[in-house]
C-alpha cells in the first residue's frame, strides 16, 4: 500500500534523471528557450506585430511609396515586401502557420504511425504482410515529391497540407512501433497480463505503449523539424499554405526573383532564418531527448 | 541466399501493384479527371461523353487501371497535356541531368561525409567536434531553397564569380575542357545544396559509429599491441564502422530519383525535378502520373538492388 501511494504521486519533472541529463545538453536547453519563445511569439502575434499583415502599409499609412522599402525609409523592423505589407508582422504571423502546420502533421503520423505499427506487430500473420507491405509501397515514393502531387491536386489549403504531411510520414514510426511490439509481446510482464486474460486493447495501451513512448518521442521531434521543412518547401513552390495568408515559405516564394534577391535581402532572409532556426531548434531538443532517454548512456 | 532474393523478388510483386495503384488512385482524385484541360464552354456536354467513350473513360475504374498498367509495361507512360510529347521520352530526355546532379551530390557528400566524421570521433569533444557537429545540426536543418538562395546570392550577384542557374550549353563533349570546366561551373551551387543534408547525416553516422566502435575490446588489444593510431583507427575502426553508414546508402536511394526538385526549380536545372514542378503548375497529369510511377519504380528497385548487395556485404545479416 505505502509503495502504492508513492508510486502514484505525480513526479516532479525537473527531478528525474531523465531530466538532468537533458539539462546537461546545453544546445537542447538552447533550443528548447527558442522554441518556446517561437510559441510565445506565435500565440501573441496580433500583440507583436505592430501592422498588419495582409494590408498594405500604403493604406493604413497613407505614404506613396512604400512598396520593397527598406527598414530605414519605411520605419517598420524589417522594411515591407512588393506589396508593402508589413515584412516584420508576416514573419510574426506566419509562426502560427509553420508551428501549427508541424505539429497537427507530427500528431497524425504519430497516431496512424503507432496503430498500424501496434497492430502489425501484435497481431502478426496476414495483417502484418499487409500492412509491412503498405509500409513499402508508401516508402517508395520520394516523401516530397508524393506531397507535392497530392497537394497540387487537392485544394491547397492548411488543413489539407497538414493531413498530407502527416499520412505520408507515419511510414518510420510503424516500422519502429511494430519492431518493439514483437520484442516487448515476448517479455513476462506482457505474457502475465495475457495470461491474467487483459484485453489485447488493454495490453497494447496501457502495457506496451507505454514502455516504448520515449523513443517515440524522440522520432516524433525529429519528424516535426522534417515536417516543418516539408510545409516550408511545398509553400516555397506555390502548392502549400497560399497567398495571402503569410508562411516563411511562400514568403521565400514572393521574393524569389532577381530583384528581390540583389535589393530586398529584408523580404527573403528574415523568414528563412526563421525556418532555419525552429527548425534547428527541434533538433537539438530531438537529439537531447535521445540522450536523456538512451538509459545505456547513463554515468 | 538465392532463397532470400526470391522471397525478396516476391515481396515486390505486392508492392509493384500498389504503387502503381496508388498512383492511379492519387490520379482519380484530380479535378475534371484526364478530360479537365477539354472542359470549356465551348464544348458540348454530348461530345465530351463522345471523348470519354472513345478514351475508354466510362468503363469501371479497375478495368481502366489494368488497361493503363498494361500500357504502362510496354512503355507507353501516356502523353503529355502541355507538349503533347510521350511522357516517357520527356523522363528519358532528362534523366541525365538528374543523375548527373544527385550522383555528384550523393558521392561528394560520402567522400567529404565520411573522412569528417572519423575525424569528429578521433578528436571526441575538442573544439573541432563541437564545430562539426553544430555544422551537421545545420545541415540538416537550414531548407535547401533558401541555402540555394543564399548561394545564388552571394557567389553569383555578389561576387560574380558563378553563374545564377541553369545547365550551361547543351553541346557538351568529353573532350572539350573548355565545355567540362562550363558544366562544372553550372554544377557548384546545386550540387552544395544536394549534399549538404546528406554530408550532414553521413557525417552524424560516421561519428556515432566510429565512436562505439573505438570502446570495443579489439581496439583497445591493438593499441595494446602497439600498433600505431593510425593503423588502429583506419585499418581496424574504420572498417567495421563503415557498416552502419551503408544503410545510409540504401536511404538515400529515394532522393537519388526524387530528391533534387527544390534544387533543381532553384537553379534552373533541366531534370527531373524541374519537369515534375512545371507540370504541377501546369496542372499537366500524364506527365505527374508517369514521374510518380516511374520514380517510385526506380526506387523500388534501388531498394532491392542494396538489399541484396548489402546481404553479400554483411553475410551476418539472415533474413
Amino acid at each position: 500500500m505505502q509503495n502504492k501511494v508513492y508510486l502514484a504521486r505525480r513526479r516532479n519533472i525537473f527531478k528525474t534523471d531523465e531530466w538532468k541529463r537533458f539539462s546537461k545538453n546545453k544546445l537542447a536547453l538552447v533550443g528548447l528557450v527558442i522554441i518556446m519563445l517561437m510559441v510565445m511569439t506565435a500565440v501573441l502575434a496580433p500583440v507583436i506585430a505592430q501592422n498588419d499583415p495582409f494590408i498594405s502599409l500604403r493604406a493604413s499609412t497613407g505614404n506613396k511609396i512604400i512598396k520593397n522599402t527598406s527598414p530605414e525609409k519605411s520605419g517598420t523592423i524589417l522594411g515591407t515586401d512588393y506589396l508593402g505589407r508589413d515584412v516584420f508582422s508576416r514573419t510574426v504571423y506566419a509562426a502560427r502557420i509553420s508551428l501549427s502546420v508541424g505539429l497537427v502533421a507530427v500528431s497524425i503520423s504519430t497516431i496512424v504511425g503507432i496503430l498500424l505499427g501496434s497492430l502489425a506487430g501484435y497481431f502478426g500473420g496476414l495483417l502484418d504482410s499487409v500492412i509491412m507491405r503498405i509500409v513499402d509501397i508508401v516508402y517508395c515514393f520520394p516523401v516530397m515529391f508524393l506531397v507535392m502531387i497530392i497537394a497540387a491536386i487537392l485544394k491547397p489549403s492548411i488543413w489539407n497540407i497538414m493531413i498530407i504531411i502527416g499520412l505520408v510520414n507515419w511510414t518510420g514510426t510503424a516500422r519502429f512501433v511494430r519492431g518493439e511490439i514483437l520484442r516487448v509481446r515476448e517479455l513476462d510482464y506482457v505474457q502475465a497480463a495475457i495470461s491474467m486474460g487483459a484485453s489485447h486493447s488493454r495490453i497494447i495501451l496501457s502495457h506496451v505503449i507505454p514502455n516504448i513512448i520515449a523513443p517515440i518521442i524522440v522520432e516524433a521531434t525529429l519528424q516535426m523539424a522534417r515536417a516543418i521543412l516539408t510545409e516550408a518547401a511545398l509553400s516555397y513552390l506555390g502548392v502549400g499554405v497560399q497567398v495571402p495568408i503569410p508562411s516563411w515559405g511562400n514568403m521565400l516564394n514572393e521574393s524569389n526573383n532577381l530583384a528581390a534577391l540583389t535589393l530586398y535581402a529584408w523580404q527573403w532572409v528574415p523568414p528563412g532564418l526563421c525556418i532555419l532556426i525552429v527548425v534547428l531548434s527541434i533538433n537539438f531538443i530531438g537529439d537531447g531527448l535521445r540522450d536523456a532517454f538512451d538509459a545505456r548512456q547513463k554515468k | 541466399m538465392s532463397k532470400y532474393v526470391r522471397q525478396r523478388l516476391m515481396q515486390s510483386i505486392p508492392v509493384f501493384f500498389g504503387i502503381t495503384l496508388l498512383t492511379f488512385g492519387i490520379m482519380q482524385l484530380a479535378p475534371g479527371g484526364p478530360l479537365a484541360n477539354m472542359i470549356s464552354p465551348r464544348i458540348s456536354a454530348e461530345s465530351l461523353q463522345r471523348a470519354k467513350e472513345a478514351l475508354g473513360l466510362n468503363r469501371p475504374l479497375l478495368v481502366q487501371y489494368f488497361a493503363w498498367l498494361k500500357q504502362l509495361l510496354v512503355g507507353n507512360f501516356g502523353y503529355s497535356i502541355t507538349s503533347g510529347e510521350p511522357v516517357l521520352g520527356m523522363i528519358f530526355e532528362r534523366l541525365p541531368a538528374t543523375l548527373l546532379l544527385t550522383g555528384t551530390a550523393f558521392l561528394i557528400s560520402f567522400v567529404i561525409g565520411i573522412p569528417l566524421g572519423v575525424y569528429s570521433a578521433t578528436h571526441k569533444y575538442t573544439l573541432g567536434d563541437y564545430g562539426l557537429t553544430i555544422f551537421s545540426f545545420i545541415g540538416i536543418s537550414v531548407p535547401s531553397f533558401f541555402f540555394g538562395m543564399g548561394l545564388i546570392y552571394f557567389f553569383a550577384l555578389r561576387l560574380g564569380w558563378l553563374p545564377t542557374s541553369g545547365f550551361g550549353s547543351t553541346t557538351f563533349s568529353g573532350s572539350d575542357w573548355a565545355a567540362f570546366v562550363q558544366r562544372i561551373r553550372y554544377m557548384i551551387m546545386p550540387v552544395m545544396v544536394l549534399s549538404l543534408g546528406n554530408l550532414s547525416t553521413v557525417m552524424r553516422f560516421t561519428r556515432s559509429s566510429m565512436v562505439e566502435t573505438l570502446n570495443q575490446d579489439y581496439i583497445r588489444t591493438a593499441k595494446a599491441k602497439g600498433l600505431s593510431k593510425q593503423v588502429v583507427i583506419y585499418r581496424h575502426a574504420l572498417k567495421n564502422s563503415l557498416i552502419p553508414v551503408i544503410t545510409i546508402f540504401g536511404l538515400s536511394i529515394p532522393n537519388l530519383f526524387g530528391g533534387s526538385y527544390i534544387t533543381e526549380k532553384v537553379f534552373s536545372w533541366p531534370g527531373m525535378g524541374l519537369l515534375g514542378v512545371n507540370a504541377i503548375s501546369n496542372r499537366d497529369y500524364p506527365v505527374l502520373m508517369g514521374l510518380t510511377v516511374f520514380t517510385a519504380l526506380l526506387v523500388l528497385l534501388g531498394n532491392l538492388l542494396a538489399d541484396i548487395l548489402y546481404s553479400i556485404v554483411d553475410p551476418r545479416i539472415r533474413y
